[in-house]
């Protein structure tokens, strides 16, 4: 009976260890998943406004979504509602909204709480120059742009502001100077093909509509 | 042990610190010392033995300077998974006429790594595919592309990967010696082969083909397209 007991209780600390690493394996699945999505962080002046994601309500702080294009939307009574659209990256990224007050009450509220517009600047300049590192990581091309020489420019517009997509634009009045535009990007040590290139005013003979069009 | 069993039960959080060190140990040695699975995905069976060359880390050496006059650690002729020990790896397969050597690096660590050999064929087998196909290429450009062989001409342009991707220049139908006195655009244009029928992918045909407009074209072929020059 003694034995019994002896075993049952040894079985019982087997129990506890055998616990304790399902725990710390299952915790490091957990943390692995949670790494998948990418986060953003909302402040908002004044900070009780009402915040939402793709229309869906959120809070200010940190909040997890899936990368990609996103709208988030700020409104709070008597302050203008702000709207941005974003494109969410692996990074975090930072969002602010300082509403501008519109009522007498949000402007009374807006003078005696300057500094937390002045921390919302601060936070944005920071966001902004983040962004601008995501974008010219993105595209290394737009650094020399824009290039122009006697026969052609190169320059970039953005194409879609939502999915932070741009296209390269050479304009140049003859063949040479877009083939010459077109082997500077090369010189530089960049690929046209990772990008959309367009040449602005040109027909293409070889595309049916253009030709119908003329 | 007895007494130990019972020194254990009144500390349990001793108990509780030495399971989890004993865990961490446990993990950090298979960190430093372990294998680690390569899974070798072999498509091309007939493109010769995969050789796998276990090499030091340097980003910026290529992959033929980290094998030079080194010999495989293993070699391998068919899809298997091979346990090796964790480090880096350039792995190349196409080791045969018929084929171009393709090098992939790889670096074990503490997930298995799968790679897939599907290396394309050499310049000389793909020249020999492209006079047969030629034909059958440039009539499905005029089918859909207006004005070739009155206003443009088609270069003789390249087969790319196992033969089903192919290239060219569409360009004006001058003389060489207009051509060098009038500089005229360059259009470019890519063919696949698709259930035996080859079909246009790029339309229209522009002067720089972009990856952001045809996400499903291989990159090599349409980079390789761009820099084909009028010949």
């Amino acid at each position: 009976m003694d034995n019994i007991a002896y075993y049952i209780r040894r079985l019982w600390w087997v129990g506890v260890l055998l616990a304790v690493m399902l725990i710390v394996v299952v915790l490091a699945v957990l943390l692995s998943r949670r790494n998948a999505a990418a986060n953003i962080e909302i402040t908002l002046v004044p900070d009780n406004a009402k915040v939402s994601i793709d229309g869906q309500p959120s809070k200010s702080g940190k909040s997890r979504v899936s990368p990609g294009p996103h709208n988030i939307k700020a409104a709070s009574e008597g302050f203008q509602t702000l709207a941005q659209d974003i494109n969410v990256t692996d990074n975090l990224q930072q969002v602010v909204f300082a509403l501008t007050p519109i009522s007498d009450e949000a402007k009374k509220w807006a003078r005696e709480h300057q500094e937390d517009y002045a921390r919302a600047e601060e936070l944005g300049g920071q966001a902004a120059a983040q962004q601008n590192k995501d974008f010219a990581a993105r595209y290394p091309l737009v650094d020399k742009l824009p290039y122009a020489t006697g026969f052609y420019e190169i320059n970039y517009s953005i194409e879609d502001r939502r999915k932070n997509t741009i296209y390269i634009r050479i304009d140049s009045t003859s063949p040479m100077g877009r083939q010459v535009a077109l082997q500077q990007i090369r010189d530089w040590g960049y690929d046209p093909t990772d990008y959309k290139i367009i040449f602005p005013g040109l027909i293409n003979p070889l595309d049916p509509a253009e030709v119908q069009g003329e | 042990m007895n007494n130990i069993l019972q020194s254990l039960r009144s500390h349990p959080i001793r108990v509780v610190l030495a399971a989890l060190i004993a865990i961490g140990l446990f993990f950090g040695y298979q960190q430093l010392t372990g294998y680690q699975k390569l899974i070798v995905d072999i498509k091309a069976t007939d493109s010769g033995p995969v050789k796998i060359y276990r090499v030091k880390d340097d980003p910026k050496a290529s992959p033929e300077a980290l094998i030079e006059q080194k010999n495989p650690t293993k070699e391998v002729s068919k899809s298997s998974t091979e346990k090796l020990r964790k480090g880096h790896y350039v792995i190349v397969g196409g080791n045969s006429p018929d084929f171009r050597a393709e090098y992939s690096r790889v670096s074990l660590g503490k997930d298995p790594v799968t790679v897939v050999i599907d290396p394309p064929f050499s310049d000389e087998k793909l020249a020999a595919i492209l006079q047969a196909e030629q034909p059958a290429i440039h009539a499905a450009i005029k089918q859909v592309v207006p004005g070739i062989d009155t206003k443009f001409l088609l270069g003789p342009g390249r087969l790319y990967e196992k033969g089903y991707w192919y290239g060219t220049v569409i360009y004006p139908n001058l003389t060489v010696e207009q051509r060098r006195l009038q500089y005229t655009d360059t259009y470019r244009v890519v063919v696949r082969k698709v259930n035996n029928q080859w079909q246009v992918v790029t339309l229209p045909p522009d002067m720089s083909l972009s990856s952001v407009v045809y996400p499903n074209i291989p990159h090599a072929v349409l980079s390789d397209t761009n820099s084909q020059r009028q010949p």
